[in-house]
């Protein structure tokens, strides 16, 4: 039966996982320590995800940029996609961590939100910041 | 003499750093009733947690993986609710053995007097001057961890074509960020034959993207006049030293450094504090209480920790022992040495005192499977199917284990392979 070998990445301890397959179907699911790891896997087999970290612009902030995620996975492919979507967003301060920047970013029905609060400053502050 | 001028107050606990490590102490301490002070050079709390937007942090303690800026704000929203006196924009000018210092603030000096001190300063990468590396000194040679930031907070990219040496956690992690802002990576060194970094890094931040990672391969020629044009890659043999003729030119304009991190340690050197030679942080007991009374240390200023996770529980349990001794001057002292036996590089505590619960972390010398990890002459162990030296491990020894160690001086720790 064919093989397939796996890092776990569901959490830092990278368990190795083996899959047994056939005809595109797991027969067998060996290594993992938790169920977060037996998901993992499955998904990974069938439908690779990954949460996506990136920042957007932002004005009237002590900083350019506000980092930003995917609430959960997006589909692998999309990613490229939801950087793109996420290039033209501007926000403006004063934000609170969990905002909604996307609704469903590239039609996945994920939200994109900020993963920071970050007050509204005079702009004379922000200058003085990034210089 | 104390020039009038300069003000000056006291407080129970200071803690010098206000990132997860430091952020802990203060909060336990505070909690338990102290009168805290957190000392921060930044323009915020967080620390390095501000610029790693990326997640997986916060999977030990909420059972959930958040960003580093996430983590961050589940600390600074309790602390802008506590009774914590936080100090931004401040540094430190000198600390002294007696748990007094000298502290410029935006408002001038200021002479703060403190029972206990917990240094929670972090740590700092490793420069390229500190690995040495032969060539021309162009701009576009710099840590990982400040690229980071530039990219990250300042919402700059650093460079478009781009060589990674060192696979720390960092180095892949900025690798992973510098494709999806569109810069190329050309690739990744490591001089050890395994990567350095987690291996879940290994697998979303490198195999996802195609990048090579090149073991035992290192960096060994800088080209570029201002701007870096390139870097020479070679093959590294047993000993770690270059292949000559294995050479091979590779052409970016910025080469990012992730080659370890070493606890940043000034403060505990002025305070008088005994190093360890092995992580280059203080020698600490089960409070993290270094070999000076009443100064700690907790997070990576003690050691490099993988998981910030970690380093939070070891600033909570600073801050209990900072509680602990600012109430009454005194913690239970700590008598039995922890020393690192077979396949062990480093333990933390380097010294218990046998009488109360403990965590110890561990970092291996060399890989291994199916490894144990116990404590000679007693029947404490731990089993883990895989140890590499870039993960650490950690344990704890509590109840009735504890026992088992009364008869021991020392408490030697070993990985030794279970079959």
């Amino acid at each position: 039966m064919p093989k397939e070998e796996y890092t776990c990445v569901a959490c830092p301890k990278g368990c190795t996982v083996e899959v047994e397959f056939e005809d595109e179907e797991i027969k067998e699911i060996s290594g993992y320590n938790c169920a977060k790891g037996e998901e993992y896997v499955k998904s990974e087999f069938h439908d690779p995800r990954r949460i996506l970290t990136t920042t957007v612009k932002i004005k009237n902030a002590k900083y350019p940029r506000i980092p930003v995620r995917t609430e959960t996975g997006v589909p692998k492919d999309e990613l490229d996609c939801c950087l793109e979507e996420l290039k033209e967003v501007e926000l403006e301060a004063p934000a609170e961590v969990g905002d909604v920047v996307i609704e469903d970013v590239c039609g996945t029905d994920i939200s994109v939100v900020t993963s920071r609060s970050l007050d509204r400053v005079a702009e004379k502050e922000e200058d003085k910041v990034l210089s | 003499m104390m020039n009038s001028n300069i003000k000056s107050t006291k407080k129970d606990i200071v803690v010098v750093g206000g990132g997860p490590a430091g952020m802990a102490a203060g909060l336990r301490g505070a909690e338990e009733g102290a009168e805290v002070m957190i000392v921060e050079r930044d323009i915020e709390l967080g620390g390095i947690l501000n610029q790693c937007i990326h997640n997986g942090f916060g999977v030990e303690i909420y059972g959930e993986e958040l960003t580093g800026p996430e983590y961050a704000e589940r600390f600074t929203s309790q602390i802008s609710e506590s009774s914590v006196d936080v100090m931004l924009n401040t540094f430190v000018l000198s600390m002294r053995p007696d748990k007094s210092m000298t502290l410029l603030t935006p408002n001038g000096l200021l002479e703060v007097e403190a029972e206990a001190v917990v240094l929670a300063t972090g740590a700092r990468e490793r420069s390229r001057g500190e690995i040495r590396i032969p060539g021309s000194r162009p701009s576009g040679v710099m840590p990982a961890g400040t690229a980071q930031e530039l990219i990250n907070k300042k919402g700059f990219l650093p460079g478009k074509r781009v060589f990674v040496l060192g696979s720390g956690d960092i180095g892949l992690i900025i690798s992973r960020r510098l494709t999806w802002e569109g810069a190329e990576v050309a690739g990744v060194a490591e001089i050890m034959d395994y990567p350095t970094g987690l291996n879940r890094n290994v697998v979303q931040c490198l195999h996802d993207y195609d990048i090579p990672l090149h073991l035992s391969h290192t960096v060994t020629d800088i080209y570029g006049s201002n701007r870096l044009e390139g870097v020479e890659l070679s093959r590294v043999d047993d000993n770690m030293k270059p292949v000559e003729g294995t050479g091979q030119d590779i052409d970016v304009d910025l080469l990012l450094l992730s080659v370890g991190l070493v606890p940043e340690n000034d403060f505990f050197k002025e305070a008088g504090v005994t190093l360890s030679e092995r992580t280059s942080g203080p020698i600490v007991d089960e409070w993290f209480q270094t070999d000076v009374p009443g100064i700690f240390g907790c997070g990576n200023s003690v050691h490099i920790e993988d998981l910030v996770d970690w380093v939070t529980m070891d600033g909570f349990r600073a801050g209990d022992g900072a509680v602990a001794y600012a109430g009454n001057g005194n913690l239970q002292s700590a008598e039995k040495d922890v020393v690192p036996g077979e396949n062990v590089n480093y333990v933390v505590p380097q010294k218990v005192s046998g009488e109360d619960d403990f965590r110890f972390a561990l970092r291996v010398e060399e890989p291994m499977e199916n490894a144990d990890i116990s404590i000679k002459g007693t029947d404490i162990s731990f089993f883990e199917k895989i140890v590499t030296p870039g993960e650490m491990e950690v344990n704890e020894v509590e109840g009735e284990d504890l026992e088992e160690l009364q008869g021991l001086d020392e408490i030697e720790v070993e990985v030794t392979r279970r079959f």
